[in-house]
């Protein structure tokens, strides 16, 4: 299969820190991914809806009415989004912070911080990524 | 035979035949003379009818007499042509009517005399020798009459001459119905013209129609046509029935005209001056004359001789019958009593004879009586004659002695029982004091006929005869051996207590309760502290050594026993005569009581038992002590039996769970823990019961109104009553201190976390890629200003914790002038003035001096300063205004710091405060949450406020408010 072929995945990054969707644009910016930002739980729906992304990285505390859990609950509630890929990623560490993400059907909790690498590893090794083929060098 | 009856009874029937028979006569008497009363009375109308039929008759044959004398002078008219007046004289005096004829008071003859006659009439009878002659009364009529003749004519009759009677309605009534009729007519009661005013009486006439000769006068009209005139007579009713009944003063006669009998038709009364009208007999007559009705009333009045009617009969019959009657009564009275004395006689003759007999009877009994009383003794009994010789003995004795009868009479008792255990002189003061007539008593060791000895208590009684000799002696005797023996058995027993008593070092009391004396042993006295080794005294002793605390109680104890038989078991204490006090055990019991069960001889003993009561009390109050403890301890305490019964509870268990009477209730654990059940959440409680059954220690639960939370713990004792005891501590406090700092440190290490996410990140982006220059720049300057902030975070932390923990003991407060630390803050911040001019306005008249922290304040406006220009992105003045206030009745220092920058909603306001809470987190303003704690913590400690007021998009204020007096205390935060 060629690279030419293949099909920009979409990924929407959801964070109200500058900071913390600056670093992630750059962790996964290596030409995969089309991107998509928002800055509360409302927005991410929004975009959700449009752009049906492929991956989506989810803060829990957010501002406005939707926090991380509930994007991520209705995302896995729609029976459209089946494939879509849900990263809960937050400062919460609690176990009991864990099963409450798990309990909104995750497909995965990464704790801040976190590595990189290892998001990076996590996103690509997602069941239904499309991993046949060569990856940006960039990634260690 | 003849039993109790009394003599009476038998003539009683017989009492009540005389009364009967008396009873009876009379009634028949009564009845008798009652007929017999009757039978006067019958008699007595009947006569009286008859004297009335009598009457009438008279009075009608009267009437009818006066009746031919009119008819004669009618029957004159028809004979002769005419008659003359002198005639008529001739015709009247010849008829003699004064004499044979009572009553008429005249005999006349009224004319007919038509009107147009009437003149002619008169100057005729004027003519003949009457010139004043007229018809009167006056006036003009159809027809007229005149009484032309008129003989007797003298005195009243004069008076009668000319009248017209026809005029009259009464007369005229009577005059035409003797016209019409033909028959002589009574007119009613009319007042004659011949009355004066002196003796009035009642009046009537009689008229006979007088007819033209030769006519027919069949018919009335022919009758009225034929009539010339009548012949009458006038009566004075008086004169008329004078005579007719007797001026007899017991028959009164009256004479009504018709049939209504009153006063206006009383025609005649013979009695007219008498008004008794009390009558016995009355009857009524009518007469009927020719249609003129007269009514005769008798009246036989009670007045008068020979007027009443004439019991005398009945009274007579009367009399002699009760007259009869009680003599017959007396007559057999007199029977009646000659028969009761002969009986009377009879029956107490008879009751002497009978009561001898019983006399006799009851003698002979009551010998029979002692005698057996005397056999059936248990006491032997001895009877002997004066010279000592046994003469009878009864079968006790045979039994005590063993001698038969037959053995024992005519022997001597000294022979039979004299033992040799008395000397001589025993029996001969024995002999002396008997034979002296006194009666000896005492005891004494006799012998048996087999030979045993045994003791006896002895009376001998001399029985004197009539001139005081002794004739007898009886001698009563009790075989006391067995007495004896128990004396002597009491005796060992008694000092073998002694011994034991003295063994045991008890004190002992014996009380003679009906001598009142007590003896005391030598113990008894030692515990006292006598100094005597052992005393007998009166009750005083012992009493004198109670405690005067002790003394009622011990006294009423006493008397229970004694009159209850409540068992005497006393613990009191004694005062020593040194002085000191010892607590004893007093026991005793009453020994014996006499016949009515009153107590005579009580006997007790004492020991000393200070040491145990002082133990006692010591740990009396070392429970109560403990008991105090336990009630006031902050933790509720619960103790359960092995058979998981509550035994005790103290006072905070039961204000911790609300509960009353636990204890008193007698509740189970399973009782408990569902009264807690109704306290505390479900899964609390399963999870407490599970704990319990599974021999748990400790656990806690939480209740929900009101909301606490409650440790327990439980501790396993040997004790049956205190198996399991359970501890509850309320923690709720802690527990919310500790979730609080549980949030405190969850968030505080979240918000750790993020900047630790940029620069972790961002460091190993640049150790795994190769970044260019300008992005390697971008890069590390992230991970500079993250650095950054994180270090004043963990400063910021630091000062809040330590402030926390020191709560401001670390202050150093000096008289400070707040503008001068204000305006070090704007030089540590040294903001920008193009963008953000600061401006200063002081309007406190230079008094802003007041007790601060420097530093402390200083740092608390660099933070709000440091706020002002934050938020205002787009730039702004920052203005800061001082001035004084007087709210509260305090004076306040008031800072405001206001900006002009984005401001914030209600939400983030109320929020503003709290620590870490940013309203912007974008990133784009650089904070960590936590200024506004501390500006908040630092000017608490000062004693001040803070406020913040805030509009969107308008700016923010925020207001300090300092205590302008000496010392700081604690303030609160207000939002707005």
């Amino acid at each position: 299969m060629s690279e030419a072929t293949r099909q920009a995945e979409k990924l929407l990054i959801v964070d109200d820190e500058g900071n913390m969707r600056k670093l992630l644009a750059v962790t996964l910016g290596y030409g995969r991914y089309k991107q998509y930002f928002a800055t509360n739980g409302t927005e991410a729906m929004a975009l959700v809806e449009e752009v049906r992304p492929d991956v989506v990285i989810l803060d829990i505390m957010m501002p406005g009415t939707l926090n991380g859990l509930d994007v991520c609950r209705k995302i896995k509630s729609d029976p459209a989004l089946q494939a879509t890929y849900v990263v809960l990623l937050t400062a919460l560490g609690q176990k009991s912070d864990r099963e409450a993400g798990l309990a909104a059907q995750a497909d995965a909790y990464v704790v801040k911080p976190f590595s990189p690498i290892e998001l990076i590893e996590l996103i690509e090794s997602r069941p239904g990524a499309d991993n046949r083929g060569e990856r940006d060098v960039v990634r260690p | 035979m003849l039993k109790n009856m009394s003599p009476r009874q038998h003539t009683l029937p017989y009492q009540y035949a005389a009364w009967l028979v008396l009873l009876l006569s009379i009634s028949i008497t009564i009845v008798i003379a009652m007929s017999v009363r009757d039978g006067v009375r019958t008699e007595a109308e009947r006569d009286f009818s008859f004297y009335c039929d009598e009457i009438l008759l008279k009075v009608q044959s009267r009437l009818d007499e006066h009746k031919q004398v009119l008819l004669g002078g009618a029957a004159l008219f028809d004979a002769s042509q005419s008659v003359e007046r002198d005639e008529w004289r001739n015709y009247a005096q010849r008829l003699q009517l004064d004499e044979y004829f009572k009553g008429i008071q005249g005999f006349g003859f009224a004319l007919l005399i038509p009107a147009k006659k009437k003149d002619l009439h008169i100057s005729t009878v004027r003519s003949q020798g009457y010139p004043s002659y007229s018809i009167w009364p006056v006036g003009r009529r159809e027809t007229y009459s005149s009484i032309i003749y008129l003989e007797p004519f003298k005195g009243r009759n004069l008076r009668a001459f000319g009248y017209d009677m026809f005029s009259e309605p009464v007369r005229h009534d009577a005059m035409s119905r003797a016209r019409d009729l033909n028959m002589p007519i009574l007119s009613g009661k009319v007042r004659l013209v011949q009355e004066t005013e002196r003796d009035v009486q009642a009046g009537t006439l009689m008229y006979v129609p007088v007819y033209k000769k030769g006519v027919s006068i069949e018919t009335v009209a022919e009758r009225r046509l034929a009539l010339r005139g009548w012949a009458y007579s006038p009566f004075r009713m008086n004169d008329l029935l004078a005579g007719i009944v007797p001026e007899n003063k017991s028959v009164r006669f009256r004479v009504y005209d018709g049939e209504v009998a009153d006063t206006q038709t009383l025609l005649y009364d013979n009695l007219s001056q008498v008004s008794n009208d009390n009558f016995v007999l009355k009857a009524e007559r009518t007469m009927d004359f020719n249609g003129r009705k007269w009514t005769l009333s008798f009246r036989q009045l009670t007045a008068g001789v020979g007027g009443v009617i004439d019991y005398s009969k009945a009274y007579i019959t009367l009399g002699s019958g009760v007259f009869a009657s009680i003599l017959l009564f007396l007559l057999i009275r007199s029977f009646q009593n000659t028969r009761q004395n002969a009986q009377r006689i009879a029956t107490s003759l008879t009751q002497e004879l009978h009561d001898k007999v019983e006399a006799e009877l009851k003698l002979n009994e009551r010998l029979k009586l002692q005698s057996a009383a005397l056999e059936a003794s248990a006491n032997a009994i001895i009877i002997t004659d004066a010279a000592g010789v046994i003469t009878w003995v009864n079968s006790a004795f045979v039994r005590m002695s063993g001698y038969s009868t037959d053995e024992a009479i005519g022997s001597r008792p000294e022979t039979l029982s004299r033992s040799g255990k008395h000397g001589d002189y025993f029996y001969a003061d024995m002999w002396k004091t008997i034979q002296a007539g006194e009666t000896w008593h005492g005891e004494l060791i006799n012998r048996r006929k087999d030979g045993s000895l045994y003791d006896e208590e002895m009376t001998i009684t001399p029985v004197l005869g009539e001139l005081g000799e002794v004739t007898q002696y009886v001698a009563v005797k009790q075989d006391i051996s067995a007495r004896k023996r128990a004396e002597q058995q009491l005796r060992q027993s008694e000092e073998r207590l002694r011994f034991v008593l003295a063994a045991t070092g008890e004190g002992v009391w014996d009380w003679d309760i009906q001598k009142n004396q007590v003896s005391h042993n030598t113990r008894w006295c030692e515990l006292v502290g006598l100094d005597e080794q052992a005393i007998v005294s009166d009750l005083d002793v012992f009493e004198r050594h109670l405690h005067p605390d002790d003394k009622p109680v011990v006294m009423q104890r006493i008397s229970a026993h004694l009159d209850e038989g409540e068992p005497y078991i006393s613990e009191h204490r004694i005062s020593r005569d040194d002085g000191s006090t010892i607590w004893v055990l007093d026991r005793g019991e009453v020994v014996s009581r006499d016949a009515a069960g009153k107590p005579l001889r009580m006997v007790g003993s004492i020991s000393d038992v200070t040491d145990r009561k002082l133990a006692q009390e010591a740990q009396a109050i070392s429970e109560s002590n403990l008991r105090l403890i336990l009630s006031n301890s902050p933790e509720g305490v619960l103790a359960l039996s092995s058979t998981n019964q509550v035994t005790f509870c103290n006072d905070q268990l039961a204000r911790m769970f609300s509960f009353q009477g636990l204890l008193s209730d007698k509740i189970s654990t399973n009782d408990f823990i569902e009264r807690l059940g109704s306290m505390i959440d479900l899964q609390d409680m399963a999870g407490l019961r599970r704990s319990l059954s599974t021999g748990s220690r400790e656990g806690m639960f939480k209740i929900i109104a009101p909301k606490r939370v409650i440790q327990w713990e439980a501790r396993e004792l040997d004790s049956q009553e205190l198996h399991t005891v359970l501890f509850f501590r309320d923690v709720t406090k802690d527990v919310q201190i500790d979730e609080m700092k549980s949030e405190f440190l969850a968030t505080a290490a979240h918000e750790l976390r993020t900047p630790m996410s940029s620069i972790y990140g961002f460091v190993e982006l640049m150790l795994t890629r190769t970044p260019s220059e300008a992005e390697r720049k971008e890069y590390l300057q992230i991970i500079y200003d993250q650095t950054k902030s994180l270090i004043k975070m963990l400063n910021e932390l630091l000062d809040l914790a330590r402030i926390e923990a020191r709560e401001g003991k670390d202050f150093k407060f000096v008289s400070s002038d707040v503008l001068g630390v204000i305006r070090k803050a704007l030089q540590e911040l040294n903001l920008p003035p193009e963008s953000h001019p600061v401006i200063l306005e002081d309007e406190t008249d230079s008094l802003s001096r007041i007790f601060i922290d420097e530093e402390k304040i200083k740092q608390v406006f660099i933070n709000v300063i440091g706020n002002a220009h934050k938020y205002s992105p787009k730039g702004g003045a920052i203005t800061i205004n001082l001035s004084t206030e007087s709210k509260d009745a305090t004076d306040w220092l008031r800072i405001k710091v206001s900006d002009h920058g984005m401001g914030m909603t209600k939400d983030q306001a109320y929020k503003a405060f709290e620590r870490f809470y940013r309203a912007n987190t974008s990133g784009e303003i650089p904070g960590t949450g936590l200024g506004l704690s501390l500006v908040k913590e630092i000017v608490h400690i000062h004693g001040g406020s803070v406020e913040l007021n805030s509009q969107v998009a308008a700016g923010t204020d925020v207001i300090l408010h300092f205590p302008l007096n000496l010392q700081p205390m604690k303030g609160d935060v207000r939002y707005e």
